[in-house]
This record gives structure tokens, sequence and C-alpha cells, in this order.
């Protein structure tokens, strides 16, 4: 059976969409689904670094495109998972290298051997993002609770049903609890009420999120924190399972419910 | 910022102001309306209305509204009264309006 490509995408930049394409794709392999993630910013790479395999890069997406080498050649595979590899993109070239029809070329061909794709757009809503939707069979939209992320997100969702991709899903990352709790962020429920698309997943904000990406190993691979179980719980529901939302998303009661949390481990 | 300021009503909480702002920033972008073209419909809708009933020009309002998937233009224009018989109230006017049909 063929994969299914996922575009992770958000309009405004710095609001984790590699993060969650990184953990994602750890989150899939550890339930032992074959998944190639894509970065696709080109000029500006990272998700290499999130996921710790920088120093591996021989070929890059580029180089596929140019016919320097063959798709094969330039995929990562990870030194814990088998079952997982990193497409890289190129550090030196610019967005004009690849063209939509590249994407789905790739995507195609990613998908007989793999059952997710998972594809990091870059920020904005030029040629690069044009380029991470053109593969895609399913998007995930990435925002985080403040007006100016929410109104990006509220544009790119548009700009995804205009390409007849939509209307996607929606991660809410970096949501912190105690700041809900006095009135200075935005609930799920709110951002939900203005973006009106289903919700795959609440991301509380982490430290242990940057202690990863120091040491290129995503969170996603432990099960300590409460991001990372964040992480595992998208992950599932990407593969239709339906799993309670974390008690992060109740405005109330978080003492309890992060009581209840340390003892669910 | 005050727990008790807010407590007693006295000021917004800092996510009240931005689902408020958000939801005017949202409205215009998704109609791709700008608030600017709002101001010249409002006095086309003056001109029109005006030649056949008086309207209170301070209390109009034109708004974008956005609900399940549409944006709607809401307008509205208290009527003051007919131009017929300025005189009447408005609901004195309306009131003769189904009498006479």
């Amino acid at each position: 059976m063929a994969g299914r490509a996922i575009t992770i995408t958000s309009g405004k930049g710095g609001v984790g969409k590699t993060t969650v394409t990184a953990n994602l794709a750890v989150a899939l392999a550890l339930l032992g689904q074959r998944v190639a993630a894509i970065d696709t910013d080109i000029g500006l790479r990272n998700l290499d670094i999130i996921m710790g395999m920088e120093s591996r890069i021989i070929y890059d997406i580029v180089d596929v495109v140019e016919g320097q080498c063959h798709l094969l050649q330039a995929l990562i595979r990870d030194k814990r998972l088998p079952n997982l590899h990193l497409l890289p993109a190129a550090q030196t070239s610019d967005k004009t290298a690849i063209t939509r029809e590249d994407m789905i070329a790739i995507c195609q061909e990613l998908k007989a051997d793999n059952d997710f794709i998972l594809i990091d757009s870059p920020a904005g809503i030029e040629l690069g993002f044009q380029n991470a939707l053109a593969g895609a069979d399913e998007v995930i939209i990435v925002t985080t609770p403040e007006v100016s992320a929410v109104r990006s997100a509220d544009r790119i969702i548009g700009l995804i049903e205009m390409n007849g991709k939509g209307p996607g899903r929606l991660i809410i990352n970096r949501i912190k609890p105690a700041m809900v709790k006095r009135g200075d962020m935005l609930d799920t429920y709110d951002v939900i009420e203005f973006l009106a698309i289903e919700l795959l997943g609440v991301i509380p904000e982490d430290e242990a999120v940057i202690v990863a990406a120091n040491k290129g190993i995503p969170l996603a691979f432990e099960q300590s924190t409460l991001a990372s179980q964040a992480f595992h719980n998208i992950a599932r529901r990407v593969l239709g399972e339906t799993v309670p939302f974390m008690p992060i998303l109740e405005e109330r009661g978080g003492l309890l419910n992060r009581l209840r949390s340390l003892f669910r481990f | 910022m005050n727990i008790f300021s807010r407590l007693f009503g006295r000021s917004k909480t800092s996510k009240a102001i931005a689902k408020e702002r958000l939801r005017l920033v949202l409205i215009h972008d998704r109609s791709g309306i700008p608030p600017e073209l709002l101001n010249v419909i409002k006095n086309e809708i003056i001109t029109v209305i005006s030649k056949h009933v008086r309207v209170d020009r301070e209390g109009i309002q034109i708004r974008l509204s956005h609900a399940q998937g549409l944006t709607k233009l809401e307008a509205d224009i208290p009527i003051v009264s007919y131009r017929q018989s300025p005189t009447r109230s408005t609901k004195q006017s309306t009131r003769k309006t189904e009498a006479s049909r």
C-alpha cells in the first residue's frame, strides 16, 4: 500500500514546524511505521540538526533533483531507528532549485517504500511553501496561541483550501497552562473557535524541547515529559486511533492534572 | 495584571483583548475587504436610502461578519421617519404601512 504524504506548515516562522516534524517522524517510527522526513527549507535547512543527522549529509534534495545522485543515496537512515530516514534540504542553493513537479515526483517515489512522508515546509507563503504543499495528501498546520501566529495560520488555511489540499488539521504548540490560567494566553478552545479546523494535538511549552535540540535527539525518543507524550498522542491520532486530549487542554485544575500525568508513566 | 482590578471588571485580560483584535483582523483578512472600503460603502448606502427614508446617520453601522464559512456585510440603519411624513416616529410609520396594505 502506498504511503501518505503529510506537509507540516504554519505561515509564520518560529512556531515549531521543524520540531513537530522531527518528533512526529520519531513517534511514528517508534510505532513501527516506515517514515521518510523531507526538509524543504532550501537555503535554511534545520531538520537535520534537530534530528541529529547534520554530520552525515552527503547529498541533498537539490542533488536529487539535478540528477547528481539517486534518491536512495541522498536518504540518511537514522542510527536508532532503521525505519526512519531524512532527505535533507540544500544549504547553498535557493528556492527556485526545485519545482512542484520535482516534489511530486520525489514524494511519489518515497511512497513506494514508506508508510509516511513528512514534509517540513519553510515559513512564508511563497514558492517554498507551494513546493512543500505540492506533494501533500494531507496537511498539518502548526500554530502557537498568539495573535500573530493564529492570523498567519488562518491565512495559510485559506491558501491550503485554494490548492485543494484542505482543510488540514491543527497542532497548537507551546501552550503555557499558567498563562492560560491567569487569562494571559489564548487557550485551545479560543484558537479552534477562530480557525475552525480539526484539532490534531496540543503541545505544552517544555524546556526539554530545547535540551533535545541541543543534543540532536528528538524528545519523542523518550516519553518522560508532557510534550513528548503529546507527540506520541499526535502520532497515534495520525494513525487513526482515538486518543483523548491531555489535561493540558483543560483550563482549570492544572495542579491535579499535573499530578495525574506524573503518575501515568 | 492586577487580579483585583480584573475581578471587579475594571480591566480586561490580555486574552480578551487578543480575541477582540484577532476577530476583527481575521474578518477583514478573510474577506479581502479593507476597513477603508467599508466607509465608502457606508456613504453610498446612506445616499441611496436617504432618497426614501430619513435615517440616523450617526447610528449607522456597517460591518463585516463571518459565520459558517460565509462572510456577510451587515448594515444596521436606524430609520428616523419616512420622507413623506417626517413628524412621525419609525414605529408609527411601520404601522401605517401595514394598515395601508
